[in-house]
């Protein structure tokens, strides 16, 4: 190397003054600790809240679909609506349901809270088949309509598992087909099934789509996943918003 | 640190003493230049790091999306690489900007670019359209073989300022014993003499 040719002339320097180790150590302590808190902070950030709870999973827990396309999931005494948008293509909203679905769900269970969801499909033009959000949302509404809320937890979970979720501008997704499977495995009723494979619901599920993109923007929502509690945008960057918002 | 004796330390001392006005006539100016163009390498890669760890850093759930995009990584890992490589980077940053261990600190940056760079071509040969997240950001985005081009193109250039700093890693005002450019009395220039001897 060319410092080898410049060094025929090596003249030995101090290597080192006592303030420069003094400096040099105390800088090395406080990177370590900047490393080593920000990573434990990090991890406590992304930190999946409830893990270990699942989907919900109490009896009188309800699900309904109703009018606009929504879907209420919720015990009839829950006062406390909160509405989730969410496009079934959209890698954060993974990424929200991995981190505090848990949490929603038992916060479900309890009654402290109910959430109505709402199946964008905006991100269609990023899937393999051009229409695969219409069509989650399509067979999301079809287990809804079955009435079986463990069900549709549980299926609505899968959908967003990044094992299941297809990847945007991937080469593949799901069929109707492979959604119908999908439910089945969730526990949905035959009816949910052959509606779904049918794709009965996928028209009036693109024109609720629309529509609730439309209210999520009349609300200031701008993208997904967003969450409201009434017309109040909540700040899901917050780790405990679900117990802040029941 | 071998010379440190005090005998040998003193002798040191002397001889550079003696020398000290010839040392200094000297001092070639291609060697100045060397450790300016250190200098800068050493701001623009901290620079780098620091921005790119802070971003990351700063939206955690992007971050994990980001790196979960790739699809090189087991499920299980996602989350731990992407909670640590912020961190990572900005330690690189924070030890490039005071200039402590700048070798071995620029060996770990052109470790740590070259798997990035291949992470983005793996990406690239797969057919993945994914954002590469370098700089925050990150998941599935509508991008060409342009942008990757670019991508990769700019990680060399980064790898180009960490190969600088591994061959020249002496600049000015740099805190390590290895990193500076002049001894602490300020007057003898020395190259890389640790590698040499």
């Amino acid at each position: 190397m060319s410092a080898k040719k410049a060094n025929s002339k090596y003249v030995p320097q101090p290597t080192s003054s006592r303030s420069t180790w003094i400096l040099g150590g105390i800088a090395l302590v406080v990177i370590a600790a900047v490393v080593i808190i920000g990573v434990i902070w990090q991890s406590d950030r992304n930190e999946t809240r409830n893990e270990g709870y699942g989907s919900v999973k109490n009896s009188a827990v309800q699900v309904q679909l109703q009018p606009g396309g929504a879907v209420r999931l919720g015990t009839p005494e829950a006062t406390k609506t909160i509405d989730v948008y969410e496009d079934s293509l959209c890698p954060v909203c993974a990424q929200f349901e991995e981190m505090y679905g848990q949490e929603i769900a038992q916060a479900v269970d309890e009654g402290k809270i109910a959430v109505q969801y709402h199946l964008l499909d905006f991100l269609n033009p990023a899937s393999a088949s051009g229409n695969y959000s219409t069509r989650a949302a399509a067979a999301a509404q079809c287990v809804a309509e079955s009435g079986n809320a463990e069900a549709y937890g549980k299926f609505h979970t899968d959908l967003f598992d990044p094992a299941n979720q297809p990847a945007e501008h991937g080469s593949a997704d799901h069929t109707n087909e492979d959604l119908a499977q999908l439910a089945k495995q969730a526990g949905a009723p035959d009816d949910a099934v052959s509606c779904i494979s049918s794709g009965t619901k996928v028209s009036s599920a693109g024109a609720d789509a629309q529509a609730a993109k439309a209210a999520m923007a009349a609300l200031g929502g701008k993208g997904t996943p967003s969450v409201f509690n009434g017309t109040t945008s909540v700040n899901i960057g917050d780790k405990n918003w679900v117990s802040k918002v029941q | 640190m071998s010379r440190s004796g005090r005998l040998g330390h003193t002798l040191n001392l002397r001889r550079r003493v003696l020398e000290y006005p010839r040392s200094l006539s000297r001092v070639p100016s291609k060697l100045v230049w060397i450790r300016i163009v250190s200098l800068l390498a050493r701001f623009g890669l901290a620079a780098v790091w620091l921005i790119s760890g802070w971003i990351k850093a700063a939206d955690p759930t992007q971050t994990v999306v980001a790196v979960r995009a790739y699809q090189l990584l087991p499920e299980d890992l996602v989350r731990p690489v992407a909670n640590t490589l912020p961190f990572i980077e900005i330690a690189l940053g924070l030890l490039l900007s005071i200039g402590l261990g700048v070798r071995l600190t620029a060996i770990a940056s052109a470790v740590l670019l070259a798997a990035l760079i291949f992470v983005i071509a793996a990406s690239w040969a797969r057919g993945l359209s994914i954002d590469c997240g370098c700089f925050g950001g990150g998941g599935a985005a509508d991008v060409d073989a342009w942008d990757y081009g670019r991508e990769i193109a700019r990680d060399v250039g980064f790898m180009a300022l960490a190969v600088w700093l591994i061959v020249f890693p002496r600049s000015f005002g740099a805190l390590g014993p290895h990193s500076r450019a002049y001894s602490a009395t300020g007057f003898s220039v020395e190259p890389q003499g640790d590698l040499a001897e």
